[in-house]
């Protein structure tokens, strides 16, 4: 390559980098600053921040999240084997197109279909009172289940496909001629090959719902204790600007990422084993 | 019984994907929806959003916003790719680690650092459209550039580079007829990613600017709170725009795979 080619794409790199420290690493990294005052350690700000208030939007989230992300990971493995064994690749192509697709549609308008579905006159809603069924509240706290399963439900099938994938069909042939049982291949040979996929995808699930702002905050008006709520109300809210708060919060957000994304990690290289196998 | 269970799954997974998106379609036709089906249909809601001028300014916004992002993105991402894949493949360790960086800093989380960071000198851009593209970009790396580097490693375009040589090929004519027409779907399939990213972007904008600056999600909300038959319009927009961008990038990759991180 000429010279002149070589170094203007080596400047546009450095310039790169040099965007990604203002906009990405240093927001990032002075959040810290909260826990210097004058020149020296403090930690007024974290006593500040794991007041029963915050720690209670920091137990809301991890639940919410927890329970989110289980359901998803149910139902998307579910899935991912439903098309692993359906014979029809149309069926397959489109199933995961859509799902690839839905994955990352989230915000108000999603908040908003739901709550055409399932708000007080919701057309779902006013089929379960017909039926004399109870119906959903979606401003409640199993609401906000409905509307995340969404996303959480085809991001699950998604990423387990390339798992199944590595399961081959001879191998329940093979097993089924030994002996043993669809349910004896599933326990003995399919879960132990999925089970770091499935934990690991359950993470980016776990993630995926933690961090989630939009959504939540188009479905309840931020009327809703969960962590990036707080968070938001600290930098934008009514009551009032409170930066020193607002970076404590981010950490304590940022330490529950950072730990899923080492678990994440960890969970991959697991499974990049159990398929050399 | 397998068989039955399969098909349930599936057609439970499609319900639930079409259903919230279908009802939003008829709400935003519906004179009146009490009972179980709308009493009435009539276009009157979409035409007085299309004839609302603030629907019109916050979508060229978001218009704005996103081709910038997409902009950006190709910009930096392409000859940075380009240099560490032909000459520093030792550097790709640390690309890939702040291309990470957003998972563990989402969007309100970068948003109290970006706020706290530019609200007085030296760069004074809070609250300006500026600091939100150059925060949406950060947002949306991780999808633009699995793209591009997928495309680029699909390309092997060290191999490339010496094949276009040693058949006479001068470097620019190596880059214009060999390297970027291999590259360009994979480029173009991650710049519809951001684009759809950036369209759909609700947290940075709602914290960086709010209604000084509105785009189209956060007129959506604040829309809902008068006109739910108007919102439900929005709805069926945004659904279009993410299902057509999403179903376009997809299309762009031969392999059908989709990588999260």
């Amino acid at each position: 390559m000429s010279l002149g080619l070589r170094w203007a794409s080596v400047g546009i790199a450095l310039l790169f980098v040099l965007f990604l420290l203002l906009f990405e690493v240093l927001p990032g990294l002075l959040l810290a600053r909260v826990f210097w005052s004058e020149g020296q350690l403090s930690l007024a700000s974290w006593a500040e921040a794991t007041r029963p208030l915050f720690q209670r939007a920091l137990r809301n989230s991890i639940e919410l999240a927890f329970y989110s992300a289980l359901q998803g990971a149910v139902l998307g493995t579910l899935t991912a084997w439903a098309l692993w064994s359906s014979a029809n690749p149309l069926v397959k192509r489109f199933t995961t197109g859509l799902s690839a697709v839905a994955a990352n549609f989230a915000g108000p308008p999603l908040a908003f279909a739901f709550i055409v579905l399932l708000g007080g006159n919701g057309f779902l809603n006013l089929i379960l009172k017909g039926l004399g069924l109870p119906t959903v509240d979606i401003y409640g706290k199993e609401g906000l289940y409905w509307v995340y399963l969404y996303f959480q439900w085809p991001l699950m099938t998604v990423l387990m496909l390339p798992a199944f994938g590595a399961i081959q069909r001879e191998w329940l042939e093979a097993a089924r001629s030994l002996g043993s049982n669809q349910w004896g291949f599933w326990w003995r040979v399919g879960i132990p090959v999925l089970l770091p996929s499935i934990l690991g995808s359950y993470i980016l699930l776990f993630a995926n719902a933690f961090g989630a702002y939009a959504t939540v905050y188009a479905l309840t008006q931020g009327q809703r204790n969960l962590l990036p709520l707080q968070i938001g109300f600290q930098v934008g809210g009514d009551i009032g600007y409170n930066p020193v708060l607002a970076s404590t919060l981010a950490l304590m957000m940022a330490l529950v990422l950072a730990v899923s994304l080492v678990l994440y990690r960890l969970s991959r290289r697991w499974a990049a084993r159990m398929e050399q196998v | 019984m397998s068989q039955l269970f399969r098909r349930f799954l599936l057609v439970a997974l499609g319900l639930y994907l079409f259903l919230p998106i279908l009802a939003s379609f008829a709400y935003s036709v519906a004179t009146s929806w009490t009972t179980l089906l709308p009493e009435g249909y009539t276009l009157k809601h979409w035409a007085n959003l299309l004839e609302n001028q603030r629907f019109w300014l916050s979508l060229g916004r978001t218009a704005l916003l996103s081709f910038s992002v997409v902009a950006l993105s190709i910009f930096f991402l392409v000859p940075t790719l380009f240099v560490v894949r032909m000459y520093y493949p030792k550097v790709a360790g640390v690309l890939e680690f702040l291309t990470l960086w957003p998972f563990v800093f989402p969007g309100v989380i970068l948003a109290v650092g970006l706020i706290s960071l530019y609200s007085g000198p030296p760069l004074q851009l809070a609250q300006t459209p500026l600091l939100l593209i150059a925060a949406v970009t950060v947002i949306s790396l991780p999808y633009a550039y699995r793209a591009v580097d997928n495309a680029f490693a699909a390309a092997d375009i060290k191999t490339l580079a010496e094949a276009a040589r040693s058949l006479g090929a001068d470097d620019a004519k190596t880059l214009a007829w060999v390297i970027l027409p291999t590259v360009l779907p994979g480029v173009l399939s991650g710049g519809v990613l951001a684009f759809s990213a950036a369209f759909g972007e609700f947290a940075l904008t709602q914290l960086l600017i709010g209604t000084l600056w509105e785009t189209l999600p956060v007129y959506q909300v604040q829309l809902a709170r008068t006109d739910g038959n108007g919102s439900a319009a929005i709805t069926v927009l945004s659904f279009l725009a993410a299902w057509g961008l999403g179903f376009w990038a997809l299309s762009l990759r031969k392999d059908a795979k989709v990588s999260v991180i």
